[in-house]
């Protein structure tokens, strides 16, 4: 195992992608927080605050981390690594876990890259905080148990999937609907509970009628049942990350590494049974 | 030419990866259809934001389609084994485009027209007038040829297949959002007139003010000409149902297309197979 991991880690410093997708989370974070300056000029009435800018690139994590791990991992497959590794005596088990160390370690260094320079900017820039030390600690932890479980997700999938190029479209396009899922989730959470009957727009203003149920609110079972699914979700978290909406944060913890236990045991059971060729 | 196209058609009809495609855009479609219905509100039920919707979501899995379609023709070695057999190269790259093409072009019908029954059934037809949606379809298609000629370019520029379909998915992402930023700022209004005075049940608006979100001079020349430029802007107005300039986006589409692939030539032709 000491040996897989050495070699892992040698292999990952040498990796093209790699630097590749650490210069893309963290030029982007800095992109972004210039945005966000920039729109905080043109709007002097909103108040702009470190967090704003600390999470902006957060959700985008998944979508890099499914790039390079399909790419670093596919390439085990092609080049016929992952073979001798096995033809000379080492465990899948030892192979699988290896493997998740060091793409566990690829992501932390995205987000760790991503928190430094967009935070950092942040500070500079406006130098406010919205949340007290602990809370920011907190958040700071659900964000690298989101990362853990985008990890094991990917890693599940790119070491099912022998096929570089399928694996890489196929966890693009897993992080993609994902992405819509939680999407969709949070709009339909978000609708409230009464509305107004009708809503009439003139020249003049806007003619409201009386409150009503809205038909389009989700509550009882359902409700709950979206609630656990976009928690459950690691976009879902994201993106509430993201927006700055910490309704149910106490529970993210837990399903992350929910995520994180289910994966990894999915994965690492289809992998010790997959035939490598 | 004709064998190159011909064989290309009947791999593309025995290929998985196409009916995967095929059925990806069909899924959605209905879930789109489905997802935005709500039968029991009393309300007409339009199917305009289910397929203009439609548009923006499904070029990804082209994009996907594409890239491992064509893909392969490096790994398998097919490529190397056309030029070998003394076919030039323009003919093999002109072949493999249009193969691409035809795979899109078959993927965005068939999402329409799975559009166009379901919607039948659910809905109560359109809110915005017919030649909207003939309009949105026509767009539609030039977006999806616009993409499958790039996706087709990096793929059969990159001998790297896994590389090449992660530019290919990726590369239409960020041109996704980067249009779709690009949209909002145009749909931006000049002055915005702030909602002041409240009485009960009735806002009143205030007098106009500029609006700081309003761009104009030189970077809205510039900010439309991307729009209707690049190949994820008439899906952000088909999104958006607004078509400012029609027949210039359409005669961008064709010059994109031309662009793309003649860029996609030349660095073809010029290739070391191995």
């Amino acid at each position: 195992m000491t040996k897989l991991l050495h070699a892992g880690f040698q292999r990952l410093w040498k990796d093209r992608i790699f630097w590749l997708a650490l210069l893309v989370m963290t030029v982007g974070s800095l992109v972004f927080s210039y945005l966000t300056y920039q729109t905080s000029l043109t709007h002097a009435e909103d108040t702009i605050y470190v967090e704003d800018l600390l999470f902006n690139l957060f959700p985008m994590i998944g979508a890099v981390s499914a790039i390079f791990i399909s790419l670093h991992l596919g390439a085990d497959y092609d080049h016929g690594t992952l073979r001798n590794k096995l033809i000379v005596g080492h465990t899948r088990s030892q192979v699988y876990f290896s493997n998740l160390v060091v793409c566990f370690t690829a992501s932390v260094i995205f987000l760790t890259g991503m928190l430094v320079f967009s935070g950092g900017a942040g500070y500079f820039l406006f130098q406010t905080f919205l949340l007290p030390w602990d809370q920011l600690l907190f958040l700071l932890l659900c964000c690298f148990l989101a990362t853990a479980a985008f990890t094991t997700l990917n890693l599940a999938l790119s070491a099912a999937i022998p096929s570089r190029a399928f694996s890489v479209v196929v966890s693009i396009i897993l992080f993609y609907a994902l992405l819509m899922g939680a999407g969709f989730l949070h709009s339909a959470l978000a609708e409230a509970e009464m509305t107004y009957e009708y809503v009439e727009i003139t020249m003049n203003g806007v003619q409201f009628g009386d409150m009503v149920e809205n038909p389009a609110y989700v509550d009882g079972f359902q409700r709950t049942l979206y609630e656990f699914l976009y928690d459950l979700l690691p976009t879902g978290q994201a993106v509430s990350i993201n927006n700055l909406e910490f309704d149910r944060c106490s529970r993210w913890p837990i399903l992350s590494l929910l995520v994180c236990v289910v994966t990894t045991w999915a994965g690492w059971r289809k992998f010790r049974k997959k035939d490598i060729k | 030419m004709r064998h190159l196209l011909q064989a290309g058609a009947h791999r593309l009809i025995r290929n998985r990866i196409f009916w995967l495609e095929l059925a990806a855009v069909i899924f959605m479609a209905v879930l789109l259809c489905l997802c935005n219905v709500r039968p029991h509100s009393g309300e007409p039920q339009y199917l305009d934001y289910a397929f203009f919707s439609m548009t923006a979501y499904n070029p990804i899995f082209y994009a996907a389609g594409v890239s491992l379609l064509l893909g392969t023709e490096y790994s398998y070695g097919t490529l190397r084994s056309k030029l070998a057999a003394g076919y030039p190269r323009a003919q093999v790259f002109l072949s493999q485009i249009s193969i691409a093409v035809l795979s899109t072009v078959l993927a965005t019908l068939v999402q329409y027209a799975v559009a166009a029954v379901l919607g039948t059934a659910l809905y109560d037809g359109f809110k915005v007038p017919g030649y909207l949606a003939g309009m949105a379809v026509l767009f539609g298609l030039l977006s999806g040829i616009s993409i499958a000629c790039i996706c087709g370019s990096i793929t059969l520029c990159c001998q790297h297949h896994g590389l090449s379909s992660a530019l290919s998915i990726l590369g239409f992402l960020v041109l996704l959002w980067f249009t779709a930023q690009i949209s909002g700022r145009l749909l931006e209004p000049e002055t915005i007139r702030p909602l002041m005075e409240t009485a009960i049940g009735y806002i009143q608006y205030g007098e106009p003010v500029p609006n700081p979100d309003y761009v104009s001079g030189p970077l809205r020349s510039v900010l439309e000409f991307l729009n209707d430029f690049l190949p994820t802007g008439p899906i952000c107005q088909i999104f958006n149902q607004d078509f400012p300039h029609p027949l210039r986006c359409a005669a961008f589409s064709l010059g994109f297309i031309g662009l793309t692939c003649g860029l996609g030539f030349a660095r073809f032709r010029t290739l070391d197979f191995k």
